[in-house]
């Protein structure tokens, strides 16, 4: 009984689950799905300027694409790693995302839309205003902020996957934390 | 005017930020969907990640086998290897360049380099041969397992024999189709991309 037991949780780690789902096993798969969901709404939410209904879809369009790219994890990362990376890069590079930060720069009322988002609990008490100041922030601004104050990636990582430069990834996080300081000030 | 807030209140603040947020929704079943329908993708990855390189090698398989058979092994003091020098996918434009025999050795290993140099870059950039059509992966791949065979062949002789000229000879003809064979992929690759964008 003890093996047994002791063989499943090897089976149910995620380095299991991961070479599991490499061969073709979408129950492993779901199941690193349900591990990171969460992380990787988060992650997406914030970059498309917390817009909910595209936070789902760009969501989804991650982890499609991770299934697909599996064999290209060469576990050198962790698993969350490497997803984060990779949904960072569909976030980052998806039109719509593209097209709807740019009106959101523009038409800063964005309070409506993420009522309607489900997210009622992000911005429950304190952390409202501050989720809402940095929704507002430019595009770039908003992603280098996202990435490196919340989710911890270096300037050179950011410089990676956003294009950017590194420098211009430490200008417009100055920039980005005057910016929302600024707001929070208001 | 400077905001009130200090830079180290405000950091302290985004740290009590939550990194999990739940959706409103679970988009699992569209995954579930999604990759229902591409079952064999994570299971034959290899073969997919494969076949840019088997692409790059099929396309010189004829040219390197006629090069074997028509040329002689004790020509002329000069080589002259066709080098495909166009990024433009559709527009091949052929190159002729002089290598002076004497540094031979030297000279294939500096095209090796650039070939990996240009293979490591190609690696880089993925998935633009999800369009293309499955006969034409196809076609591609038929040609590589004679070039293996052949490749593996020189490079074995190669090493027994590095100063050999017509080896030489028949290995930089190989590089630099490849080579050139490879830069028209990364072109190609690129202007999918672009147009995905």
């Amino acid at each position: 009984m003890a093996s047994w037991e002791a063989k499943t949780s090897d089976h149910d780690d995620e380095s299991g689950l991961v070479e599991r789902a490499v061969s073709g096993d979408r129950l492993a798969f779901e199941k690193l799905y349900r591990l990171h969901r969460n992380r990787i709404y988060g992650l997406v939410w914030r970059l498309c300027g917390g817009d909910g209904a595209l936070a789902e879809d760009l969501l989804q369009e991650s982890f499609i694409r991770a299934w697909q790219k599996l064999d290209s994890f060469r576990g050198d990362s962790k698993f969350g790693t490497w997803l984060h990376k990779l949904s960072a890069n569909v976030a980052l590079s998806d039109r719509r995302s593209r097209i709807r930060r740019l009106e959101r720069e523009v038409v800063l009322d964005g309070a409506a839309e993420r009522g309607a988002t489900g997210e009622k609990d992000v911005y429950a008490g304190d952390r409202m205003d501050l989720e809402k100041a940095i929704s507002r922030l430019p595009e770039r601004a908003r992603t280098v902020l996202v990435l490196y104050d919340i989710e911890g990636y270096s300037h050179a990582e950011i410089a990676e996957i956003s294009g950017m430069a590194v420098g211009s990834s430490k200008a417009q996080l100055h920039r980005a934390r005057n910016l929302v300081r600024e707001e929070l000030d208001k | 005017m400077s905001p009130r807030m200090s830079e180290k209140e405000l950091l302290s603040k985004i740290a009590e930020l939550p990194r999990e947020i739940s959706p409103a929704r679970d988009p699992w079943s569209g995954i579930a969907a999604a990759i229902e329908n591409s079952p064999a993708r994570a299971g034959s990855a290899k073969l997919a990640t494969n076949w840019w390189l088997r692409a790059a090698a099929a396309s010189v398989v004829l040219a390197f086998t006629a090069g074997l058979v028509l040329k002689s092994p004790f020509g002329e003091n000069t080589l002259s290897t066709e080098v495909l020098v166009s990024s433009e996918p559709e527009s091949t434009t052929l190159e002729t360049v002089e290598f002076e025999n004497s540094n031979m050795p030297g000279l294939l290993s500096t095209v090796d380099a650039e070939y990996l140099a240009a293979f490591r870059e190609f690696i880089s950039v993925e998935d633009s041969h999800n369009s293309l059509a499955p006969q034409t992966i196809e076609k591609i791949e038929l040609g590589w397992a004679d070039l293996r065979v052949t490749e593996e062949a020189l490079a074995v002789a190669l090493e027994q024999n590095p100063g050999d000229l017509f080896l030489n000879e028949r290995m930089l003809e190989l590089r630099a189709r490849q080579l050139g064979f490879l830069k028209q992929l990364v072109s190609l690759d690129r202007n999918n991309r672009r147009l995905t964008i």
